[in-house]
């Protein structure tokens, strides 16, 4: 059976105030009935009508669904009713599922099946149409690399100096045509510089760099054909080239117990994206989840990757030279993380000199560091082991690094940008605990 | 200036501006940019991207510090996974009252605050200086450590060696002061009349008034020095508290001219005859004596000055001195020429000199709105057991007549109520939901309440909650009482283990 803790079931609530209002009601004598069959917990709480609320949960997924009027999901009845059964277990009877629980369980059993057969009915498509539509889609990107080299070119010409007091409209007609050119990557990129330019002290370096990056893009992508294919794969990726999700699945899986290391979620306009990191215990391998989901949609995206659970089952990895995203495959509940194996200073910055050597688009590379000693000077945090020393993102504000670690050796789970590390989580005294999001807004 | 900074100047300035060469890059590089055909612009992109991959892949990192700190060991053990838990949930969610509980509770054991939650307490102290104490107190050595590396924290913590009596501010002052004197009333007062001149007004004021725990005739000879002091209210209460110790010559004064001022007479029908003062002699403003009422004071300057004298003295005293009891001493004043200034000036002058007899016998048969205005003073002055007790025989009789919001400021004038008389609120609960249900918008007094009872009545009241869950304030109630009970029992297990 899955277990969660209070803190993972707080985890899930939709905001705030769910977790506030759940609470009071994770007590016994809200409830007319707990039970529970160990794999979907079911009760009957008392609400302001007349009629018992009648609240369902699924443990595996999980999946909430409660006969209370709220358009909140999860509501604070399944909150509170996990909560309970996280902090009084014996309090629920063990039983087989009641008529109104099974039919709901059957009733997502049967959607789940529904939903395999679509799959697989629409795995098979017609090839001619495909080979049109890729056709299409390469002679637009072309169109958008083309304009972007040009783009480029223009403002060496005209000197990083002007950018500063270019318009908002300047930059978001860029995005919004590389978006068209059916490369969303490259309009991220955009973004991304029109938030550098004229902030911190060595903005136009960091432009600079910024710039020669979506040159080597666009120079790699007009030479495609001559790249090694794990490279193809990386330069479309960067390209923001959907990639099929049945092709990646029909891939070799990677089995281990994976570790959940960080996990974030953040919204921009409509869209809310999940990214969750992971660490395989056997294989060492790192790996980034990437969901998504409509703003009105936020409830479909996976509830249980919480920090320091650990998932065991298949991951199927995104094709590339240095690939980090992954899909997820089967994947259950093994407990929670009892070690954090990790690397020193100069053996995590050569593998990722490493990396970067074979793949020079690297972005954000993940890496933990063994027996690291936090301080804080010069304004920012500093991790050391007994050799070397990195600076720690300037944008860290976790001052829990620093209490938890109180000036000892600990190790570290991190996010490295090729000139600071920006620390997602650390193991000390035998727990791990996740920090601030953030750190991984630029990805490979 | 190196390669990349002549590559940067270039690009900022733009080719078309400057049609200069690149500068010189490593051989490896300068033969991959050699090797391809590009425009001045392109160019230069190009040159940027090799010079900023080359110098990523040869960099290395930077040799480690000689010396980091580390916090120092800890001295005290570490709390209970259940009060951990606890702390974490009321650090993340605005309860400042039950994290106060709380803190106090793992402060009085004591044991450590888990190091994950040093820098939300942290941030807490900062904006309630009232939990400072109990704060550091359970953040132990690390806390204090990890104040000291923050710019914003530093300010709150001492360093080693430093005397909080002499940096801290003056609710720490003061809250030491006590302390102080509990432990060792003559050395805290030594400590207090070192640097007392020195003081800002309002500081001497404030030490002066905790110099009452423990004030005995030892403090004699400071209180007396008081007199010279160039503030007045510091001279009044140094008056007052030389009066109530009796045996001095300021006391002797004071109701020598009092006595001088009033008297009975008659023999049937006893009369308060009362002398007013003729002038206001130049030495009257040693004891704290204002020639002027202020703004809000309308008497005639002459009963001013008389209700002052009247003021030190108190009302037990000043009955002795007539040689009538509290009782006579009320219906002769109240029968005076200046019964409404007396009776203000009496009840004033009592709580200060904590007459406790005459306040349990203004309180004891007062009628119940009377009772409601003088407790919250008066109360205060009687001791804990005595307040408490007679808050319970007055609820017995009234809470059912009691709106939540008197309720609340009867209540807080005891702080929290025994185990006795919280059962007398508990059982008159559902009374008190039906005065609620008829002044809704009373439903936060009701909460606040919670903070008040003795925990141990939870199954009584939940019982009672779930009957009026549909009240304003009723959840929050239940919601901060169980909040409480769970917090206490916590604490019990932690002192057990």
């Amino acid at each position: 059976m899955t277990r969660w803790t209070t803190e993972q079931v707080l985890q899930l609530a939709p905001d705030a105030a769910s977790a506030r209002a759940a609470k009071p009601l994770a007590s016994a004598a809200k409830w007319q009935l707990r039970e529970t069959d160990g794999n979907a917990l079911w009760g009957l709480c008392k609400g302001s009508g007349s009629n018992p609320y009648q609240t369902r949960v699924d443990l595996a997924e999980p999946a909430f669904k409660c006969s209370c009027p709220s358009r909140k999901f999860p509501c604070k009845h399944a909150l509170a009713l996990m909560l309970l059964h996280a902090e009084q277990p014996a309090g629920f009877g063990q039983n087989t599922p009641l008529p109104w629980v099974q039919e709901w369980l059957d009733s997502r059993a049967e959607r789940a099946s529904r939903q395999a057969a679509r799959a697989e009915k629409t795995s098979a498509p017609d090839p001619q149409a495909q080979a049109k539509r890729a056709a299409r889609r390469e002679s637009r990107v072309e169109q958008g690399v083309a304009e972007l080299q040009r783009w480029l070119g223009d403002r060496m010409r005209e000197g990083l100096a002007e950018l500063p007091g270019k318009s908002y409209d300047f930059w978001t007609t860029l995005a919004a045509r590389m978006v068209d050119a059916q490369a969303p990557g490259l309009a991220g990129r955009v973004n991304g510089l029109a938030s550098l330019v004229g902030r911190g002290e060595d903005w136009s370096g960091r432009c600079l760099s910024a710039l020669g990056e979506m040159h080597l893009i666009t120079r790699a992508w007009s030479r495609l054909d001559a790249q090694p294919e794990d490279l193809q794969a990386e330069i479309r990726g960067l390209l923001g080239e959907p990639r099929s999700r049945e092709a990646v699945l029909a891939g070799e899986p990677v089995i281990d117990c994976w570790a959940v290391l960080a996990a974030s979620l953040t919204e921009d306009g409509s869209l809310f994206t999940q990214r969750v990191w992971l660490r395989g215990m056997g294989s060492g391998r790192f790996a980034l989840l990437l969901n998504f989901a409509h703003q009105t949609q936020r409830a479909s995206l996976p509830a249980g990757y919480l920090p320091p659970r650990m998932l065991a089952g298949s991951l199927y990895f995104y094709p590339g030279v240095a690939p980090l995203r992954a899909l997820a495959g089967e994947l259950e509940f093994a407990g929670e993380l009892p070690e954090l194996p990790g690397q020193t200073v100069l053996a995590a910055t050569t593998d990722y000199r490493e990396a970067l050597r074979r793949q020079p688009l690297l972005g954000i590379w993940p890496m933990t560091l063994a027996g690291v000693r936090v301080s804080h000077r010069e304004r920012r945090f500093w991790l050391s082991d007994d050799a070397h020393q990195l600076p720690v993102h300037p944008a860290f504000r976790d001052w829990r690094l620093l209490a938890l670690s109180g000036g000892e050796p600990v190790n570290i789970f991190g996010l490295w940008d090729g000139e600071t590390l920006f620390p997602r989580g650390v193991l000390a005294d035998g727990r791990y605990m996740a920090l601030m999001e953030g750190g991984d807004g630029r990805l490979g | 200036m190196d390669a990349w900074d002549e590559l940067l100047r270039q690009s900022l300035l733009g080719t078309a501006r400057v049609a200069e060469d690149l500068p010189a890059l490593p051989e490896a590089l300068d033969g991959l940019l050699r090797a391809v055909e590009l425009p001045a612009e392109e160019r230069l992109l190009h040159a940027a991207i090799l010079l900023d991959r080359y110098r990523r892949l040869g960099s290395l990192p930077a040799p480690a510090p000689s010396e980091i700190s580390t916090a120092p060991p800890e001295h005290l053990p570490a709390t209970s996974d259940e009060l951990a838990a606890l702390l974490r949930g009321l650090l993340e969610e605005d309860e400042p009252l039950l994290l106060a509980e709380l803190l106090r509770g793992m402060a009085a054991i004591p044991c450590l605050a888990p190091p994950d939650t040093l820098p939300a307490l942290l941030d807490l102290i900062t904006q309630r200086a009232e939990l400072r104490g109990p704060a550091l107190a359970c953040g132990g050595e690390r806390l204090r450590w990890l104040a000291h590396q923050h710019r914003e924290w530093s300010a709150l913590v001492n360093g080693a060696g430093d005397d909080p009596w002499l940096t801290g501010d003056t609710a720490t002052r003061v809250a030491l002061l006590r302390d102080g004197r509990q432990r060792d009333p003559a050395a805290a007062r030594e400590r207090l009349a070192a640097g007392f001149g020195q003081e800002a007004p309002r500081e001497r004021l404030a030490f002066l008034e905790s110099l009452e725990t423990g004030l005995s005739p030892a403090d004699i000879a400071f209180l007396e020095s008081c007199l010279a002091d160039r503030s007045q209210p510091v001279r009044l209460l140094a008056t007052r508290y030389l009066v109530r110790l009796g045996g001095n010559p300021t006391a002797d004064t004071v109701l020598g001219a009092v006595a001088g001022m009033m008297s009975i007479h008659g023999k049937l029908r006893r009369q308060l005859q009362i002398q007013l003062p003729e002038s206001f002699e130049k030495d009257w403003s040693r004891f704290g004596l204002r020639e002027k009422p202020g703004g809000g004071e309308h008497m005639g300057q002459r009963a001013f000055w008389l209700t002052q004298w009247v003021g030190l003295v108190g009302p037990t005293r000043l009955a002795g001195l007539l040689e009538v009891d509290t009782g006579r001493l009320e219906t002769l004043v109240g029968r005076s020429d200046f019964a409404k200034e007396l009776t203000a000036s009496l009840e004033e002058s009592a709580v200060v000199l904590a007459d406790t007899g005459y306040a349990d016998w203004r309180l004891v048969g007062a009628k119940p709105e009377a009772f409601i205005n003088r407790f919250p003073r008066l109360g205060m002055v009687l001791p804990p057991s005595r307040r408490d007790e007679m808050l319970r025989e007055f609820l017995h009789r009234q809470l059912p007549r009691l709106e939540p919001t008197a309720l609340l400021t009867l209540v807080t004038a005891v702080g929290e109520l025994s185990s006795a008389t919280t059962r007398e609120v508990v059982a008159q609960f559902p009374a008190l939901c039906a005065v609620l249900a008829k002044h809704p918008w009373q439903g936060r007094s009701l909460a606040q309440l919670a903070h008040h009872l003795a925990p141990g009545e939870a199954t009584a009241l939940e019982a009672h909650c779930l009957a009026q869950a549909g009240l304003a304030g009723v959840n929050e109630f239940w919601r901060r009482y169980e909040r409480r009970c769970r917090i206490q029992q916590a604490l019990a297990r932690r002192v057990v283990c």
